[in-house]
This record gives C-alpha cells, structure tokens and sequence, in this order.
C-alpha cells in the first residue's frame, strides 16, 4: 500500500506542478539583466581567459617542484564539478593531467578520517588565509568515503578567496579551502537530515488543529418510568399507573463546542425538553333526552277513538368514556457535552456524553392526590406537587455522522438518559423516576 | 513562433527571436526555480542566470521534440538553482546560520499554490530530492551525483518528502478547511 500511496504523491505534485506557469514581475528589467549581464561576461571573457591560463601556468610551474603538498581532489568534489555540468558546455579551468592523476591516485590509496580539530584547523586557516597541509579523507555520515582536497601551504588574499568563493565549480589552481569548508558543511547539513525529525511544523502550511463547531439537534424520547409510592394508601400507585400514560419526549437544543485535533469535542448549549403524560379519567356519562316528535303520541280507548298522549319523549343514556388530557412537562437545561468523533472524509463514527443540568422546570396538568382527587396544577401550586428542579442526568450515545458539504455534518445518535431524580414533592409520598431511550438528529456545521 | 524555428533563429543570431523564446518560457520556468529557491528574488536571480546559460548554449541544441527543448530547458534551471542553494549554503555557514536552516521568505504574492506551501515543510534537502526525482525525473544516481549524496541518501531522502507531503495532503482533506495562511 505505501508504495502504491507514494506512487500516487509523486504523481499528484508532478500533475500538479508540470506545465504550471508563475507569473513574472517587471519581466523587461529582468531581460534587461539578461542582456546587460551577457554583454559584460562576453567581454571580459578573452582577458580574463588570458590572465587566467598566465596564473595557471605559473602554479603549475610552482606546484610541480613542490614535494610535501599535493593536491588532491575528492569525489564529492569532482561531483560538484559535474552539477554544474548540464548538457551544454560550461566553462571550466583546464587541469593539468598530472594533477588529475595524482587526485585518482588519492582517491584510491587515502582512508584518512578528517577529525573536528582538522576541520577547526581548516576553518581557522580559512579565517585567516592559511591554509594546512597533509593528506585527508573524510568519511561522512553515511559511510560513503570522500577525499577532501589536501591543502596547500600557499597563502592567499582574501579577494582571491572570494573570487574562487564564487567559483565553486571549478578546481581552483591555488587549493581549495572553501570546498573543504563547502564539504564540511554539506557532511554537517547531511548529519542534521538524517538526524530530523518529522515536519518543521512552525513552517508547514497545514497544521493539526481543532475546530469550532456549532451544533443544532432535535431529539425523541421515549420514558421509561419507575413509580413508587412510599405512603400509606393502599394502591394509590397502582392508580396513578392506570390513570397516567406517559407519551413521549421531545428535545430540541443548540450548541457551540469545541474539537480538538485529537478527534475529542466538548460543546455546551442550552436544550428545551417537553414531555408529556396523559391523564385518563374513566366517566360515565347519563343523558336524559327529551325527544319532540311532531306525530305526537296518541293512545286508543275502548270506544275507538284516539285519545292524545303528548308530543315528547324522555330517552335516557348511559354511556361510559374516557377523558384524556395532556400533562406537560417543560424543562431547560445545560447540555454539556464530551465526546470522540472520528473524522473520515464522508463518515464519521464516535461516542458521546453528557451531563444536562437542568436550570427550569414547569409543570401544567392534572395531579392525582393519594386521597383519590384529581387536582389542576399550574405555576400557582406546582411547588405544592413538584419537586423545583431536577437537577442533573446524564446520557450517553453513539454517534454516527456523514459530511453532506465541506463544513456540515448531518448524524444520528441513539442515546439513553439516566434520571435519578424524582419529579415529585416529598409530601406527596409519590416517587417516579424516569430514564430515556431516544433518537437524536443534528446538524453539525464546523466554523474553519 | 514555434519553439523549433525559434531556436533555428536564434541559431542565426536573431535577438528578437531570443525575446520570443524568453516571453514564451519565463513564467514555466519561473516555477521551476520557485519550488527550488522559495524565494522570489533568488528564483529571478536563478532564471537570469539559466538564461544566460541557455542562449550561450542554445548553439550546440539540437531541436527534436518541444518536450525534449523544455526538459533541457528545465534542467538548466534546476542546476542554476542549485547552484544558488550551493552558494546560499556557504553564506550561511560563514554569517553563523546552523546548515539545514533557511530562511523561508514570501513567495510571490501573486501565486498562492497549496502544493507549494506544502513543499515548505520539507527541509531543503528534502525538497531538492523530491522535486528531481517526482517533478523533473531525475533517477536517484543523478540525484546523487549531483548533490554529492550517496545512493541511499538519496532514497531516504525521497521516503522522507513524500511521508510528510502524505501527511500533509491527509491532514487538509480531513479538516476540510481553508488553511491558514500565515506565513
């Protein structure tokens, strides 16, 4: 996989970057720089190439009578000198085939280590424009051998050291001080590479990072109730069961949260439940109607003839039916939520849990007292039957998440909501407890 | 102009067809230069000197294809880019900056290129590889020769680059963001 994985980089930035055009600034100076520079180089190049075979020359004609220095060149050297050799010629010093040999001649025989006192040596000769002599070699980091030019004892003027500074393609016919400097440089940048670690993220352009989100949701419950009545008449709690159904919850809540670049969230909001039970109330119903018939009512005596009764008559109904009504049960609360939410490109899988904190609660409705009355209770005596807040529950979810753009994310979560809290006054002897099962709905929309 | 008779013109000595190759090349290989130097005035130093180069040269060219003329067209480029990152290199050492540090200027204001932002978290070694080999086509003993690297550097190099430029890819396609631009 990862060479298939890195196949696909290299094709996506070659893609990417082939054929890709940047604009130039004030391109005229630019060609401007061209031409002038080229004018100048085409020149001074005859002189120059006069004055520099005349200095050539001479270092031979020195070099060659001088036993205890050599000059050798290395591998990376000779390497350096065909970087800047492109298909096209490129202007190069000749060297003299002795020295050529004798540089093959040290590239096979030497195995010297260059040690930090010969570099530091170097480097102070560099400074001040004395250069060391003796063979050495340097085995770099990577235990690939260079040879490092061997130094000669020949003074040299800064400005000369400059010059050839900025010839650094070149083998210098006066040594070549700042390649060993060059060489020494490019083993320590080496020993640095390989010595890093990941990506400099000060400098990287895409850094892990969180997220704030926004968070709306609209959720069902279903209760699931456990009642109790800890007074002293005798079935009072089996007809609180029969006479109230519970119905169903519904939440609705918005928050803003937070998620870390560790996949972890944390969001706080405010939640509005409802919830309602049913009251039902068994009655029976008697009518008594009166029914006017325009026929009237006629009886027959005993001699024939039609004696008049009335026109109305009194039916009477018996029936029985059930009253239902609604209790509402209305409560704020403070979500706050921690979670985990893995975030894949299209889908997202995580957990959630929270803690509501409940900050209102009203209640409107019937009450059901233990002496069997059946009481209206609104915000007037609510303190009479109902406790004044629940205090805190707790649920917990899954989470299931999919990016329906680049910044929303459409989930479900089945949760389960712990209460321990019991609705009711404490003078009412009555206890119920009620846990949630439910399904959430949201939109997450992430603000970067 | 086509490219073909643009270098035939210039063989014979014509500036204006000299300028014709320079308009019709600039803003390609400025981009070459930038994703080596990462920097604007060193990109426009690197591509007036590879141009110097390229019409000194241009002489001993043979036209065979455009694709050919823009390969040795970019490889000009890259090796005057080196050439500044060699030259950068010593004048670090010489004015204290540990090597491997650089400073990573503003590239042109008028470019803004996710690729190119991510080629800024790789180290410059990193890069130089990553750019030879998976943009230029460089094989790793070319790449080698030219660095003075060994073989096998040259290849972990590579790994490196492209683990981290994985990283990076992933990490923007999950956040999902406009990334932050500030650098």
């Amino acid at each position: 996989m990862e060479n298939k994985d890195f196949h696909d980089i290299d094709r996506m930035f070659s893609d990417h970057f082939q054929g890709t055009k940047v604009p130039v600034e004030d391109k005229e100076q630019l060609w401007e720089n061209i031409q002038s520079n080229r004018k100048r180089r085409s020149g001074i190049y005859w002189p120059l190439a006069g004055i520099l075979l005349l200095v050539a020359s001479s270092a031979f004609a020195w070099m060659h009578f001088q036993e205890s220095e050599t000059l050798m060149a290395d591998e990376s050297f000779k390497t350096r000198k065909e970087i800047f050799s492109s298909e096209t010629q490129m202007e190069q010093l000749p060297l003299e085939e002795e020295k050529l040999r004798s540089m093959d001649e040290a590239m096979n025989n030497q195995e010297k280590k260059i040690t930090s006192q010969t570099v530091k040596r170097i480097e102070e000769n560099v400074l001040t424009n004395e250069r060391p002599s003796g063979d050495i070699s340097v085995k770099s980091i990577t235990g690939e051998e260079q040879l490092m030019p061997v130094l000669s004892k020949e003074k040299d003027s800064a400005e000369t050291l400059e010059t050839k500074g900025n010839d650094i393609g070149h083998i210098s016919k006066l040594g070549a001080i700042p390649l060993a400097q060059i060489a020494k440089n490019e083993m320590e940048g080496i020993h640095l590479e390989l010595l890093g670690a990941g990506p400099d993220w000060d400098k990287c352009w895409v850094r892990p990072r969180g997220q704030w989100f926004l968070d709306a949701y609209a959720q069902f419950g279903i209760p699931l109730e456990d009642i109790q009545f800890t007074g002293e008449a005798s079935g009072y709690a089996k007809d609180w069961e029969q006479q109230f159904d519970p119905a169903y919850s519904y939440h609705g809540g918005l928050m803003i949260g937070r998620q870390f670049h560790w996949n972890g969230y944390l969001a706080a909001g405010l939640e509005y439940q409802q919830f309602q039970t049913e009251h039902l109330n068994e009655l029976r119903i008697i009518e008594t109607i009166q029914i006017y018939d325009p026929r009237a009512y006629f009886t027959v005596d005993e001699n024939g003839e039609r004696q008049y009764i009335g026109d109305t008559v009194t039916v009477t109904n018996i029936r029985d039916e059930i009253e239902r009504s609604a209790n509402n049960y209305k409560m704020l609360h403070l979500p706050i939520h921690l979670g985990y939410r893995s975030k894949g490109k299209y889908w997202r899988y995580g957990i959630d849990f929270s803690a509501l904190i409940n900050l209102s609660f009203n209640y409107e409705g019937v009450f059901l007292r233990a002496d069997g009355a059946v009481v209206e209770v609104d915000e007037s005596n609510q303190s009479d039957y109902f406790v004044d807040g629940m205090g805190t529950s707790f649920s917990a979810a899954l989470h299931l998440g999919r990016m329906v753009g680049d910044r929303t994310e459409l989930y479900l979560q089945p949760r389960f909501r712990f209460n321990s809290q019991n609705y009711h006054n404490g003078d009412t002897g009555l206890s119920i407890k009620r846990n949630f099962a439910g399904l959430r709905v949201g939109l997450r929309y992430y603000l970067e | 102009m086509e490219l073909e008779s643009i270098i035939a013109q210039i063989k014979k000595g014509s500036v204006s067809a000299e300028r014709q190759l320079f308009d019709q090349t600039t803003d390609q290989l400025m981009a070459v230069a930038l994703r080596y130097t990462l920097d604007d005035q060193a990109a426009r130093d690197v591509l007036q000197e590879a141009y110097i180069r390229i019409f000194s040269s241009i002489g001993k060219f043979h036209y065979h294809s455009d694709g050919e003329t823009w390969s040795w067209l970019q490889r000009i480029v890259v090796n005057e880019a080196l050439r500044w990152i060699n030259k950068n290199r010593r004048w670090s050492k010489i004015r204290n900056i540990a090597p491997g540090n650089e400073v990573v200027r503003q590239v042109n204001h008028l470019y803004r290129d996710d690729k190119m932002e991510m080629l800024k978290c790789l180290r410059k070694e990193e890069r130089i590889v990553f750019n030879m080999y998976a943009i230029e086509g460089y094989s790793h003993k070319e790449i080698a020769k030219t660095m003075g690297l060994a073989v096998g550097s040259s290849r972990s190099l590579l790994t490196r680059a492209r683990k981290k430029l994985k990283q990076q890819v992933e990490l923007l396609e999950n956040q999902s963001t406009i990334p932050n631009q500030d650098l």
